[in-house]
C-alpha cells in the first residue's frame, strides 16, 4: 500500500511536469521568420563593446548594429553610416554621416549619437571593453562638426582609421545612457534590420524594424545556438532552421544532399603555428622555421581537409586583404629542401617542437594539425602538442609564457581586412612579445601612419615578402568559412563575416 | 528537532567545503580579467579590471569577502553579462528541474518492468537476448542516442523537433535521449535485484508454500529489489540536476549544465560558483528525500536511528 503511494505520488510530479511543459511551450515561428542557427551566441549578450569583432558576436550584431564603415571581401572599406571620409590632419579624420538613419527605438543617428558612443569607448569603462582596449585602443575622441559631420580623433596618426572603425557598432545614445551598458545588453538597440525581442543564452528573437535604413524583407529572424557541427546540419535538414554558419567541410555532401546550398566564403585568416623565437630553441634559426614550412604540403590540407574550398597560405595575409602580396610564393612542399635546411641548422638526426593549440575555431583544424604533425615526422620532427582551452592560451599569448617552441595562432585580419592586424603581432611589444625582428618592426610602424595610400600598400606588401622569408610561423592553410543556406532561402550573402541580414527573406 | 539542526550543520559543511574548494580551484584555473580584456590588451587595462572585480586583492582577502557574500547568498554578478549571478542561474533551474522530472519518469517505466521481466527468469533465451541489447546500449554515449533520435524523428520522418523553444513536442526528444542513457544501467541493477531476491529463503519459502508465480514477484520479489532501484534512481536525479551537459549542447537546451560550461569557458567565476551552490543544495535536498524514502521503504531503516 505504501509502495502504491509513492509510486502515484511520483506518477503525479512527473505529470503535473510534462503539463508544466506544455504550458510554457512558445508558439512556432511564423511563415516569414528566418532562423539561423549558429555555434554561440555573444556571451555578453547585446553589448557590441564587450566582444571581440569576429565569431560568435558578429553573427548577431549584424543584424541589429551599424558601424560607421565596412571592409568588402576585397579589403576595400566602403560606407555603412558614414558615406565620406578623409583626413583633416595627422591624426584627426573627418566623417560624413548618413542622413537617414534612425535607431530601432526612434532615436535619430547624426553626429551626437557617434560622439556619445566614442565618449563611452574612451571612458575608463569603455578601455575595459575588449573593442575600447585592444581593437582602437588609439582612439582619443570624437566632436562634432555639424549635424551629420563628425571628426574622430587619434593619439598618433592612422591610416587606416576607417577600416578600424567597422568593428565600432554605435548604439542609440538615449537608450545606453539611460538603461547603462548592463541593462542595455539585454535590450540592446541599433541602427540594424531587426529590433531584439528577447535575449537568452540559448535564443535571440527579433522582429523586422521597418524604419532602418536596411530594411529587412523577413518579419522576424531567430538566432539559435547550437554548438554541435552535426546538430546544426541536422536542424537544417529537418527544416527547422533555414540556415546555418559553420558547418564542416565534411558535411558538404549530406548538406547538399538535403537540396541546401553551400556557400563557401573565404575567411581573412590565414592557420598557422607560430614560433615563439623569443624563447629560444632550435625555432631561433630562420632556417628551421623555413624547413617546417617546407616539410609541409598544404595544398594537400587545403583539397583533403578543406574540401577544396581552402587554399595553401603563401604568407600571413589571405588574397581578400589589403597587403596581400601575390608575389610571394610563399613555401611549397619540399621534404628534401626541408630536411636539408634541418642539417644545416644542425637537426640531421631531427628534433622536437613542443607546441599548445586550440582546436574548434576553424573547420577542421583538428585534423589539420594532425596532418602537419604526419608531415612533420616524414622530415624528422616530431611535434608534441598539447590542446588547450583559449582561456589557458591567453593568458600564455599575452605574456608569452609559453613553455614550447609553437603555439596555435590566426593571423586575423578581420574585421578591417588589412594586413596591419596581424602584422601588429609580430613585433616587439614591450610585453609578451615572441618574436622581434627590428627591420620589420620600423616597417609595420611605417605602415601604421603613412596616410599615402599607394605608398602604404607597398610598405605592406614589402613587409609580406620579409615575414614570410623570416617566417616567424608555420603558415598552414589559407580559412574558410561555410554557410549552408536552405531550400527556398534567397538573398543570403556575407562578406568578411558580416551577413547581410536585410536581403535575406524565405520564398 | 535534533535531527533538523545534524542535517542542517551538515548541510553548512557540505556548502562551505564545496565553495572552499571552488575558489581554490578556480584562482588556480586561469585570471578572468585577461580574458575579459582580451587578445593583446595592455597590462594596465587588465589591472584595471582586476580592480573592478577584486582580484587584484590578495586571495585572502578575497576568499573572506567570497564567505561573507556568499554567507548573504550574493554570488556578485556574472562578468559577462553582468547580471546577479544567482537569478541568473535560477533562471535556468526550472527547465533543468522539469527535463529531470521527465527523464527520471520515463526512466522508470521504461527501465522497472525491463529489468523485472530480466530478472525474474533471466536464463530464458529471449530475456538473454534483451540482456545483450542492454548491455551493448549501456555502452553507447547520450550523444550518440541524441544524434540518432534527431536523425529519425526530426530528419527522416518530420515528426518531433530537435530544437528546444519550439513548442511543445520539442520536450520530447532530450527526455527520450536521458531517458535512453539512463535506462540500461537502471534495468540492469533491477533485473539483478529481482534475480538476487529468487535465491533467498524468504521467496523459496513462499514458492514451497505454493504462492503463484505474480504473487512472488509482486509481493515478495520487487519490494526488496526497489531498495536498489530507489538507491540508483536518486543517484540518477542528482547526476541530471548538475546537467545533462551532452543533452544540453545537441538540442541547445538551456539548462544548468549549458550555463556551467559557457561559464567556465569565459571563466565567469561568480556564475561557476553559483551554478556549483544551486547543484550542491538540490543534490542535497535529493538525499534528504531519498533518506526518507528508504526509511518508508525498508522497516529496518525506520527502527533504527538514522
Amino acid at each position: 500500500m505504501r509502495h502504491k503511494k509513492i509510486l502515484s505520488a511520483t506518477l503525479s510530479i512527473a505529470l503535473s511536469a510534462l503539463m508544466i511543459g506544455v504550458s510554457q511551450a512558445p508558439v512556432s515561428a511564423a511563415t516569414s521568420t528566418i532562423t539561423i542557427a549558429v555555434p554561440g551566441l555573444p556571451p555578453s549578450q547585446g553589448n557590441p563593446f564587450k566582444e571581440g569583432p569576429g565569431t560568435p558576436g558578429i553573427h548577431t550584431y549584424a543584424a541589429i548594429f551599424d558601424a560607421l564603415t565596412r571592409v568588402d571581401d576585397k579589403g576595400i572599406v566602403r560606407a555603412r553610416l558614414a558615406t565620406y571620409w578623409k583626413t583633416i590632419n595627422s591624426t584627426t579624420w573627418r566623417f560624413t554621416l548618413r542622413e537617414d538613419v534612425k535607431f530601432s527605438n526612434g532615436e535619430a543617428f547624426n553626429a551626437d549619437a557617434v560622439n556619445d558612443t566614442i565618449d563611452f569607448l574612451v571612458s575608463a569603462d569603455g578601455r575595459k571593453t575588449t573593442i575600447g582596449s585592444t581593437e582602437l585602443p588609439e582612439l582619443t575622441g570624437a566632436k562634432k562638426v555639424s549635424e551629420f559631420v563628425v571628426d574622430i580623433t587619434t593619439k598618433t596618426p592612422d591610416a587606416i582609421l576607417p577600416a578600424k572603425l567597422a568593428a565600432l557598432y554605435i548604439v542609440a545614445p538615449k537608450a545606453w545612457k539611460a538603461a547603462g551598458q548592463d541593462v542595455f545588453a539585454k535590450a540592446p538597440i541599433g541602427t540594424g534590420p531587426y529590433k531584439v525581442d528577447s535575449i537568452t543564452t540559448t535564443r535571440i528573437e527579433m522582429s523586422a524594424f521597418t524604419g532602418s535604413w536596411r530594411e529587412p524583407k523577413a518579419d522576424k529572424l531567430v538566432i539559435i545556438p547550437l554548438a554541435d557541427a552535426a546538430s546544426r546540419l541536422q536542424a537544417l535538414q529537418s527544416g527547422q532552421v533555414n540556415m546555418v554558419a559553420g558547418i564542416n567541410p565534411d558535411q558538404i555532401a549530406a548538406a547538399k544532399k538535403s537540396k541546401a546550398t553551400v556557400i563557401s566564403i573565404p575567411a581573412p585568416q590565414v592557420m598557422s603555428l607560430a614560433y615563439n623565437v623569443v624563447g629560444g630553441g632550435a625555432v631561433k634559426d630562420v632556417r628551421v622555421r623555413q624547413a617546417l614550412n617546407y616539410a609541409v604540403d598544404k595544398e594537400a590540407i587545403a583539397n583533403g581537409l578543406l574540401a577544396g574550398k581552402g587554399k595553401a597560405a603563401t604568407q600571413g595575409v589571405t588574397p581578400s586583404v589589403l597587403g596581400y602580396n601575390k608575389a610571394v610564393q610563399g613555401y611549397p612542399y619540399d621534404p628534401a629542401k626541408a630536411k636539408e635546411l634541418l642539417a644545416a641548422a644542425g637537426y640531421e638526426k631531427g628534433l622536437t617542437i613542443n607546441a599548445d593549440i586550440t582546436v574548434g575555431s576553424f573547420p577542421s583544424d583538428n585534423l589539420i594539425y594532425q596532418s602537419v604533425k604526419s608531415d612533420l615526422a616524414k622530415v624528422g620532427v616530431t611535434l608534441n602538442y598539447t590542446t588547450i582551452t583559449f582561456a589557458q592560451w591567453l593568458p600564455q599569448y599575452n605574456a608569452n609564457s609559453w613553455k614550447g617552441e609553437a603555439f596555435g595562432l590566426s593571423w586575423n585580419s578581420a574585421p578591417r581586412g588589412d594586413a596591419s592586424r596581424p602584422y601588429a603581432i609580430f613585433v616587439c611589444k614591450p610585453v609578451g612579445a615572441f618574436y622581434c625582428n627590428a627591420e620589420e618592426d620600423a616597417l609595420v610602424k611605417k605602415s601604421n601612419t603613412e596616410l599615402n595610400a599607394a605608398k602604404r600598400l607597398a610598405i605592406l606588401k614589402e613587409i609580406a615578402v620579409k615575414v614570410t622569408a623570416s617566417a616567424p610561423a608555420l603558415y598552414i592553410v589559407e580559412q574558410i568559412d561555410l554557410y549552408a543556406v536552405g531550400k527556398g532561402v534567397k538573398g543570403f550573402s556575407a562578406a568578411n563575416r558580416l551577413i547581410a541580414y536585410e536581403n535575406i527573406y524565405v520564398r | 528537532m535534533k535531527a533538523v539542526g545534524s542535517r542542517l550543520l551538515q548541510l553548512i559543511v557540505l556548502l562551505g567545503t564545496i565553495s572552499t574548494t571552488l575558489f581554490l580551484l578556480l584562482r588556480l584555473s586561469g585570471d578572468p580579467a585577461i580574458l575579459l580584456a582580451g587578445e593583446g590588451a595592455s597590462p594596465e587595462t587588465i589591472d584595471a579590471i582586476r580592480a573592478d572585480y577584486g582580484f587584484d586583492k590578495s586571495l585572502l582577502q578575497q576568499y573572506l569577502m567570497f564567505i561573507w557574500d556568499i554567507a548573504r547568498l550574493d554570488f556578485g554578478r556574472s562578468l559577462v553579462n553582468s547580471q546577479p549571478a544567482l537569478g541568473f542561474v535560477l533562471q535556468y533551474l526550472p527547465s533543468t528541474l522539469h527535463l529531470t522530472f521527465l527523464a527520471v519518469f520515463f526512466n522508470s517505466i521504461i527501465a522497472i518492468p525491463a529489468g523485472v521481466w530480466l530478472g525474474a527468469k533471466p536464463t530464458q533465451r529471449r530475456r538473454k537476448v534483451l540482456s545483450t541489447i542492454v548491455s551493448v546500449a549501456q555502452g553507447t554515449p547520450a550523444y550518440v542516442i541524441g544524434l540518432l533520435l534527431i536523425q529519425i524523428f526530426s530528419v527522416w520522418l518530420g515528426w518531433l523537433p530537435s530544437i528546444a523553444g519550439t513548442g511543445t513536442w520539442a520536450w520530447v526528444l532530450p527526455t527520450a535521449t536521458l531517458s535512453f542513457a539512463l535506462a540500461p544501467n537502471l534495468i540492469r541493477v533491477v533485473a539483478a535485484s529481482v534475480e538476487d531476491t529468487t535465491r533467498q529463503d524468504y521467496y523459496r519459502t513462499a514458492k514451497a508454500n505454493g504462492a503463484a508465480p505474480n504473487v512472488l514477484l509482486i509481493k515478495h520479489s520487487l519490494p526488496n529489489a526497489l531498495l536498489s532501484t530507489t538507491s540508483l534512481l536518486g543517484a540518477q536525479f542528482a547526476f541530471l540536476l548538475s546537467g545533462a551537459l551532452i543533452t544540453e549542447y545537441i538540442f541547445a537546451w538551456p539548462g544548468l549544465g549549458l550555463i556551467l560550461v559557457q561559464s567556465i569557458t569565459n571563466l565567469d567565476f561568480p556564475t561557476i560558483q553559483a551554478t556549483v551552490f544551486v547543484v550542491a543544495y538540490l543534490v542535497f535536498i535529493v538525499n534528504l528525500i531519498m533518506d526518507q524514502v528508504f526509511r518508508l521503504a525498508d522497516p529496518r531503516l525506520r527502527r533504527s536511528q538514522l
